[in-house]
């Protein structure tokens, strides 16, 4: 076995490699630091190499192995190949983050190298005789069981939303290796007839793609009324912030922020939010981030991507009946035949 | 179509860790007690809803372990398991055991039997592996499909059509072939009540199969229990590479970068035309005037 050469599987959402993943290196390359260790990254190709490439190094990564072969994004068949790549290059540990997929996979090359799985580990470190410590908790979180692999190689996830993401001290180059051909050309079971998406109004706002966020700016319940018609045009969700839950707009679960929920949409519209940092801590993971507000020194612009001073109500109706107009002439224009 | 289903018994301890001085005091009889695990509840109402929905076919539950094990079975028999199978075994800690160990002796006895799928918790509410199901379908090579919250069989019983939970509240309906092991979550119906009579009449139809191997402590993983800690969750530090004003700025925002002043090139437009313009740049709008964008 390797000493101190740990594999991570990374995981991409949209071509980007997900949060997760970089907390587990971030952690990682912070355990090797002062330890002569490799970190090595295992992912599938895809149309953003560069981009990986450099955020993968930015976090400590030494080394990319990507998969271009026949597999896709099937754990099942990513499995198969990490664990025959696993079987001639003998690491001492491979990871993967704690998410649904990361889990599946985790456990599918655990099962092919008949080794046990320790998934969500809350710590991780090396024991006085410089072995591979993990913790993980039990027992509805009672009780700490600390495992130490001897002999074989360990497999683990971690928990999500545990440790830091931290950019590596001392960047490196990373060797880039690539894997052509499938090493375990298995052929799928299983095969996925349907995908079904979340309805957004009833979705967990912490998973939601799209998110309309009022706040104490809509002014009456019947103006909040409108982030509901926006969000229903736009197949998005409805959020608030702490004074919209205390007017009753909206309930708890949909509260963002630091009594409420952290969420990571890819489009946010703020409106009649001013932006406090109480809020704002809760949307650290926003991609495009809109923001309407009639006071132009919210601190709310200071962040956002799209910024329109105005009051917020009167910008959203207007929106809504342009927005209704256009959605009308494209059913039109479907109806017509094609030239 | 003959459904197995594993059950198992876990331990609920209701003594908080931070009150806590010594294991001893975890494990206090006062403090804990067993029950059945509630994923394979779901797995025994799965297991029910197919047998109703196909209008026949048979249930087995399994449960390895020692004395403990039988209860889950009078359990899964008052829930309308119709075969009991104890599998009669010295573990001697549960807590140190790892789900391999208990796949490859779940394996040996299912090699012995005809079946045509094998149903079983996404986890356990004690140890929350999550393992067991797919080491198994493993160690019998068979397909495996995890995270089900409903499955529909074909009529002829050749395959099965899963609908799985895939994270962000999405989901996928899967194919698979039969058979196979299905793991499943608690998310569909709530298991139905119990039948005290068929609790009671239970014991007389448990089929013990004893297992001479002995479950010991893995060497090749050492396992080491203590009371658990109170640990921070992540917390948010600005990057070390930063200046002390950035690093300041990104602690008011939140985390958030600030973002640079854009420029105003269309200063005539209004705020909903600037909405609408900046939505379909981005590809957000689901309308356009374009067709077949």
């Amino acid at each position: 076995m390797a000493d101190k050469l740990f594999w991570v599987v990374v995981e991409y959402e949209d071509d980007q490699v997900i949060e997760p993943s970089l907390e587990l290196i971030s952690e990682l390359y912070r355990l090797l630091q002062k330890r002569r260790g490799k970190l090595v990254a295992l992912a599938l190709k895809n149309d953003q190499v560069a981009q990986t490439n450099k955020v993968l190094a930015e976090h400590g990564i030494e080394q990319v192995i990507y998969f271009s072969g026949d597999c896709g994004k099937s754990a099942y068949k990513i499995a198969a190949n990490v664990a025959d790549l696993s079987k001639r290059e003998k690491p001492a540990a491979i990871f993967a983050a704690g998410t649904i997929w990361g889990h599946d996979l985790a456990a599918l090359v655990a099962a092919k190298l008949r080794v046990p799985l320790f998934p969500n580990f809350v710590e991780i470190g090396f024991d006085e005789q410089n072995r591979l410590v993990v913790y993980r908790t039990i027992l509805n979180n009672t009780i700490d069981a600390k495992i130490i692999a001897r002999e074989k190689v360990l497999v683990a996830t971690t928990q999500l939303e545990q440790f830091n993401i931290k950019k590596a001290k001392l960047p490196k180059v990373p060797n880039i290796v690539e894997i052509t051909k499938d090493l375990s050309p298995l052929e799928e079971p299983t095969r996925i007839i349907t995908k079904i998406k979340a309805d957004p109004k009833t979705v967990d706002i912490v998973n939601a793609d799209i998110l309309i966020v009022g706040g104490g700016g809509m002014g009456s319940r019947d103006n909040f009324q409108l982030i509901h018609e926006v969000a229903d045009l736009l197949g998005g969700s409805v959020a608030g912030t702490r004074v919209a839950r205390d007017k009753g707009w909206i309930t708890l679960d949909r509260q963002i922020g630091q009594t409420g929920k952290k969420v990571s949409p890819k489009l946010l519209i703020s409106c009649g939010v001013s932006g406090a940092m109480q809020l704002t801590m809760g949307l650290k993971g926003t991609r495009n981030l809109i923001a309407i507000n009639i006071d132009k020194n919210a601190p709310i612009f200071q962040l956002a991507d799209l910024k329109i001073v105005g009051d917020a109500p009167t910008i959203l109706t207007d929106f809504i009946n342009k927005a209704k107009a256009l959605a009308k002439n494209r059913k039109e224009i479907d109806k017509q035949p094609d030239q | 179509m003959r459904i197995i289903v594993l059950v198992k018994m876990v331990t609920e301890i209701f003594f908080p860790s931070y009150k806590a001085a010594s294991l001893k005091e975890i494990f206090d009889e006062r403090n804990k007690r067993k029950k059945i695990n509630s994923y394979d509840l779901a797995a025994l109402e799965e297991a029910q809803q197919i047998k109703k929905t196909l209008g026949y076919g048979s249930i087995a539950a399994i449960a390895v372990g020692n004395e403990d094990s039988r209860k889950a079975l009078q359990i899964a028999h008052s829930m309308g398991a119709e075969e009991l199978i104890w599998i009669n075994m010295a573990i001697p800690d549960p807590n140190k055991i790892n789900s391999i160990q208990l796949a490859r002796v779940l394996s040996d006895v299912l090699k012995e039997r005809e079946f045509d799928l094998i149903l079983c918790g996404v986890r356990s509410d004690d140890m929350a592996t999550g393992f067991l199901g797919v080491a198994l379908a493993e160690f019998l090579n068979l397909p495996v499909v995890t995270r089900s919250w409903h499955i529909e069989p074909a009529e002829n019983c050749s395959v099965v059509w899963i609908y799985r939970h895939i994270g962000k509240g999405d989901q996928e309906v899967v194919e698979c072939p039969l058979p196979s092991v299905v793991t499943i979550e608690r998310s569909r119906e709530i298991p139905r009540h119990p039948s005290m009579v068929r609790y009671v009449t239970a014991k007389r139809k448990i089929s013990e199969i004893k297992y001479s191997l002995l479950l010991e402590e893995d060497n090749e993983f050492f396992v080491e229990l203590s009371v658990s800690r109170t640990r921070p969750k992540k917390i948010f530090t600005p990057d070390d590479s930063l200046s002390a004003a950035e690093k300041m700025k990104l602690i008011i925002s939140g985390g958030l970068n600030l973002k640079k002043e854009a420029e105003q090139k269309e200063e005539n437009l209004s705020g909903a035309e600037k909405l609408y313009k900046y939505l379909s740049k981005n590809h957000f709008l689901p309308f356009s005037t374009e067709k077949n964008h």
